[in-house]
């Protein structure tokens, strides 16, 4: 059975490959990591910079994606909300 | 004439700290719940939130009536009437209406809270079962005037059923949090187990408070652990 993610897991699993490509990642990366189509992605990247948990950086011709500290609050408080959730079986 | 308090007198002062342990640690864990159901819309976020305010407004309503009872008791102390050593109440007092509906009602709110917890825990979804199990708890919740040991038996049986799945889960998790979770159930329901005997004596009364302290505790122990990851 394929298990659809949420918005928020959606959200989570953006931020999260930021994160774990050092806070900082290319959207080709960033496109493959997340497991969305181009369009969704680029929804979801403008919804994250709109709550400044994610910023758009130029380098010459290079675009990055960086995680701001919102971003790091936001994947923090989703991993205590899973434990709690898994602790108490909801 | 209906007794309300078993306890024994010096007990009185800090059964009222307990009640407030009691009201912090559930109010943190609806606070807690409530802010997964921010981030994860499960409906069982919500249920198991709404659960532990009830467990909190159950505590708070029980702790007034417990002050209403000191205070009145103290009051007849005063006047030196004879009654005040079982804080036995006459029906016709205001006081014994305010006691009797915050008991009742306190009462009611508990066994719709631990209902409710276990309907999310064990996934209860057949309406009928849960229409059924709502109705032996408001009969519960209303003859408990009549037979605090029916109570306390209902709300055992309910944590004991709780308790159990919780060390379902945990055998089946291995993780250490989930067995803090049934070693707090279990010793909520231990409390319930030795409450119904509270006719007995004073200090089975304590025995029960401590042990019901004890569960409270190692839920507030549970949240610090999640909070630590």
């Amino acid at each position: 059975m394929i298990l659809r993610r949420t918005k928020i897991e959606i959200i989570h699993d953006i931020l999260k490959a930021i994160q774990n490509k050092g806070g900082k990642i290319k959207p080709t990366h960033l496109l493959y990591k997340s497991n969305l189509s181009h369009n969704k992605m680029k929804e979801y990247l403008n919804e994250l910079i709109k709550k400044n948990m994610v910023e758009e950086k130029t380098d010459g011709k290079n675009k990055f994606y960086l995680i701001t500290e919102n971003g790091v609050r936001y994947i923090n408080e989703f991993k205590k909300i899973k434990e709690f959730s898994e602790t108490f079986g909801l | 004439m209906v007794t309300y308090v078993y306890s024994a007198n010096w007990f009185h002062g800090i059964e009222s700290v307990f009640d407030i342990i009691y009201i912090v640690v559930a109010l943190l864990i609806t606070y807690f719940s409530y802010k997964g159901y921010k981030y994860i819309p499960k409906k069982n976020y919500l249920y198991f939130a709404f659960s532990f305010f009830l467990i909190a407004a159950s505590f708070f309503i029980k702790m007034l009536s417990d002050i209403t009872i000191y205070s009145r008791g103290l009051a007849e102390k005063s006047v030196e009437v004879d009654v005040v050593k079982s804080y036995v109440i006459q029906r016709i007092d205001w006081v014994y209406n305010i006691q009797f509906y915050g008991f009742i009602f306190a009462r009611f709110l508990v066994l719709l809270a631990f209902l409710m917890l276990l309907v999310v825990a064990l996934k209860i979804r057949d309406k009928k079962i849960i229409g059924l199990l709502v109705y032996l708890m408001v009969v519960t919740a209303l003859y408990s005037e009549f037979s605090f040991v029916a109570f306390h038996i209902t709300l055992a049986l309910m944590l004991l059923f709780l308790a159990a799945h919780y060390w379902k889960s945990y055998k089946k998790q291995k993780k250490g949090n989930s067995k803090f979770v049934f070693m707090a159930f279990f010793a909520i329901f231990l409390s319930q187990v030795v409450f119904s005997f509270v006719e007995l004596s004073q200090s089975v009364y304590v025995v029960g408070a401590v042990l019901q302290l004890i569960g409270y505790l190692l839920l507030f122990y549970t949240i610090v652990l999640v909070l630590k990851k």
